[in-house]
């Protein structure tokens, strides 16, 4: 390559080309500047650049004639000097104008490649190559088969400048092509300006987007397809649903209805009267037919009435305290008071009832209505028929056992000693009978709360002193001792005749299940608020279900023992209430074989001037 | 002052009679023995009684109205009166001493200790 330089130098060779066919592929060109009038540093910057710094540089280049692509390589010759340089390139507008006519030819219409040339790039081009589109930024190399790129450049669809590849879609027709923008910046061409060249590369992508249009309208129907039957299955579910729900209240409303049926028959047909009342003025607002009977209103004028005007005036601070109870507790009674009958006549009752809001949210009291009369009545029978039995049988007692003593005390005269006998067993059995009548009519005042008890601030001690001395002869017969520990100071509150009774009950029980020779405790425990007396014995002592049995009335062990120790079964059950009603509790520690402790638990008072007060209090009630 | 005549008045007869004997035949007693209060009334002046013994319960008349009848008689104005009767609450019991009883002897009672019985009890009334 040099020696044809070399040669061809006499000749002024400036340039020397050399073009490989058919596409005239410039692979050697030397430029005579004297035989053309442009200066090669202007139209060959790539020559000029390898010339100048002998390496290798490839790029754009704009010439006067179109844009090529070209890579330029020195020829170095002695001492490293670059002699020549071999470009390599081909015109990149005639390729696109190639590629063009050869699509058209074979109906290729999809795709391709076209080139905008920037302003600044056509200056160094001839004239007729500058006549773009004034106000237009870029010479189009359009290369579409419709022409759509320079219309869209015409609307200035790209903008003024390009610095950023770029995505567009454009629309020509019933066409659409997706274009993608991508800078070329020429050979040593800041990147920040506009590029010299843009390379734009598009597609018809119209068969595509009405593939995917055809797809999305496939979605579409599939997901409204979704949605129908989505739809349908809510509608369906809701109708299921409704269908449930309207079974399950049918089902309530039988149940509810069932429910109601049965308490209105109840109501109805309730011997006891039920009566509903409105709080704010005690209408009655429902009443049943045993009402009717009670009071001799029928149903509708007891529904024009209130619950005031049966009620006669003197209840009205009774009523004021029922009513403040019905407000705190929610409900009140017992409370017993007189209902004015239609006649006239006053009706003992005894009323219970219950506070409660109806759905409109008004108060109203359910009450149910006990009469009275006939247990009044028969509570008089009752306390008649026990005087009257009571008088009659001590009457005969009080000859019969009077007359056997003064017999056996020899009034009438000396007696055998098989008569001596035989009325001492009489006697015994007076006795017995005696007690049985007065445990009959001690229970009897005891369970209807007509016994009075007398509470007062009694000394412990003194107590229990007087009761062990009261049944020390009886103890001294069963060859038993009594025996009382150390009390202490202590005050109770009781009713000191009531618990010498049931201290009485407590130690001749001890004495009497207790072996001969035996010794009787009674020892005291003062708690918090109260003191416990234990009565201990050494008798054979109880089983548990014996202890259950044993507060009960006519309650006596089950075995010999009751042969053996005769009583009326009454004695623990007075015992029970008196105590109950003295405000203490009573009970037995024991097990088979190891005696028993019965004890009983009395209010503890700390001083007896404390006491007063509350003893005056109750006594004022 | 020794008890010595005794005026009972009692509508059971075997009680009367159980009383005459355990009075009259064990305590010694000069005994007057009455069914009732009318028949009290009628005798109580003549017989002059240091104590009367008054059943509560009788018929036609009871014990407190015999009592009140007789207090209206002035030789037996402060004469002791004993109720006898069956056994009762205090408060009952209350209600006889309140009407001017001296004391209350339950049925039934122990004939060998009644004269005895009512012996303190008279002491105890006609002590100053």
């Amino acid at each position: 390559m040099l020696s044809q330089w070399q040669a061809l130098q006499p000749f002024a060779v400036r340039q020397l080309h050399l073009h490989l066919g058919p596409d005239a592929f410039t692979l050697l060109r030397a430029h005579r500047p004297d035989r053309h009038s442009d200066r090669l540093h202007d139209v060959r910057p790539l020559v000029m650049s390898v010339l100048q710094e002998g390496a290798v540089v490839s790029g754009l280049e704009v010439g006067r004639h179109g844009i090529g692509l070209r890579a330029a390589v020195p020829v170095k010759g002695e001492q490293q000097s670059t002699l020549a340089v071999i470009e390599v390139g081909f015109g990149v507008s005639s390729l696109i104008r190639q590629q063009q006519l050869l699509m058209e030819k074979q109906g290729i219409t999809s795709s391709g490649i076209s080139l905008l040339v920037g302003r600044d790039a056509l200056q160094v081009m001839h004239s007729d190559m500058q006549n773009f589109q004034a106000g237009t930024q870029y010479w189009l190399i359009d290369g579409t088969p419709s022409g759509f790129l320079s219309n869209w450049l015409q609307q200035n669809g790209l903008g003024k400048s390009v610095t950023q590849p770029q995505m567009h879609r454009v629309a020509s027709g019933e066409r659409h092509y997706l274009v993608s923008v991508t800078p070329w910046y020429g050979y040593q061409q800041p990147s920040e300006q506009s590029a010299s060249l843009v390379l734009l590369a598009w597609r018809d992508i119209t068969d595509l987007m009405l593939a995917q249009q055809a797809q999305n309208r496939r979605l579409w129907l599939l997901w409204f397809i979704a949605c129908l039957f989505s739809l349908a299955l809510i509608v369906f579910l809701a109708l299921r649903l409704q269908k449930a729900t309207a079974h399950s209240i049918k089902n309530q409303q039988l149940q509810l209805q069932w429910s109601e049926q049965r308490l209105s028959a109840l109501f109805t047909l309730s011997p006891l009267p039920i009566l509903l009342n409105r709080m704010a003025d005690g209408a009655f607002i429902e009443s049943n037919l045993a009402m009717e009977r009670l009071v001799g209103y029928t149903q509708q004028e007891l529904a024009a009435l209130s619950y005031w005007d049966l009620t006669p005036e003197s209840y009205a601070n009774d009523e004021q305290q029922q009513l403040e109870s019905l407000k705190s507790k929610g409900l009140y009674g017992p409370y017993r008071k007189e209902y004015r009958h239609k006649e006239g006549h006053l009706i003992p009752i005894e009323l219970n009832g219950v506070l409660f809001e109806n759905p409109a949210g008004e108060q109203m009291i359910w009450t149910i209505v006990q009469d009275l009369t006939e247990r009044n009545q028969l509570d008089k029978l009752k306390d008649e028929f026990i005087s009257t039995v009571s008088h009659e049988l001590r009457t005969p007692l009080t000859s019969i056992s009077g007359s056997i003593s003064l017999v056996l005390a020899g009034a009438a005269g000396e007696l055998t000693n098989k008569s001596k006998k035989m009325l001492d067993i009489a006697q015994r059995n007076c006795k017995r009978l005696t007690s049985l009548v007065n445990d009959l009519l001690d229970m009897e005042k005891l369970v209807a709360g007509k016994v009075t008890f007398q509470p007062q601030c009694i000394g412990l001690a003194e107590l229990l002193q007087e009761a062990i001395e009261q049944n020390m002869p009886y103890a001294h017969s069963n060859q038993s001792q009594l025996l009382l520990e150390d009390v202490g100071a202590i005050q109770v509150l009781a009713d000191p005749a009531r618990v010498q009774q049931v201290l009485t009950n407590l130690l001749s029980n001890a004495v009497k299940f207790s072996p001969g020779g035996s010794v009787v405790r009674v020892t005291t425990q003062p708690k918090q608020s109260f003191v416990r007396i234990n009565i201990i014995d050494e008798g054979p002592g109880l089983t548990a279900r014996e202890i259950r049995a044993l507060f009960q009335r006519f309650s006596q062990l089950s075995d010999g023992t009751t042969k053996q120790y005769s009583g009326t079964g009454l004695g623990l059950a007075i015992c029970r209430e008196i105590i109950q009603q003295s405000g203490g509790r009573i009970g037995v520690d024991s097990q088979p074989g190891h005696g028993a402790c019965f004890w009983f638990e009395l209010p503890l008072v700390e001083t007896c001037a404390a006491n007063q007060r509350y003893i005056e209090l109750n006594a004022s009630k | 002052m020794e008890l010595t005549r005794v005026m009972h008045v009692e509508d059971d007869e075997s009680i009367r009679m159980v009383a005459e004997m355990a009075l009259a035949d064990v305590a010694g007693f000069e005994l007057l023995s009455c069914d009732g209060g009318h028949s009290a009334l009628r005798q109580a002046e003549a017989f002059a009684p240091e104590l009367i013994l008054l059943d509560v319960m009788m018929p036609k008349m009871d014990g407190l109205q015999t009592l009140a009848e007789l207090r209206k008689l002035p030789s037996l104005a402060a004469t002791p009166v004993v109720f006898m009767t069956a056994k009762i609450q205090q408060a009952e019991k209350q209600q006889y001493l309140d009407a001017g009883a001296i004391a209350v002897v339950e049925k039934p009672f122990e004939p060998m200790e009644l004269g005895d019985t009512l012996r303190e009890l008279y002491q105890q009334a006609v002590q100053p």
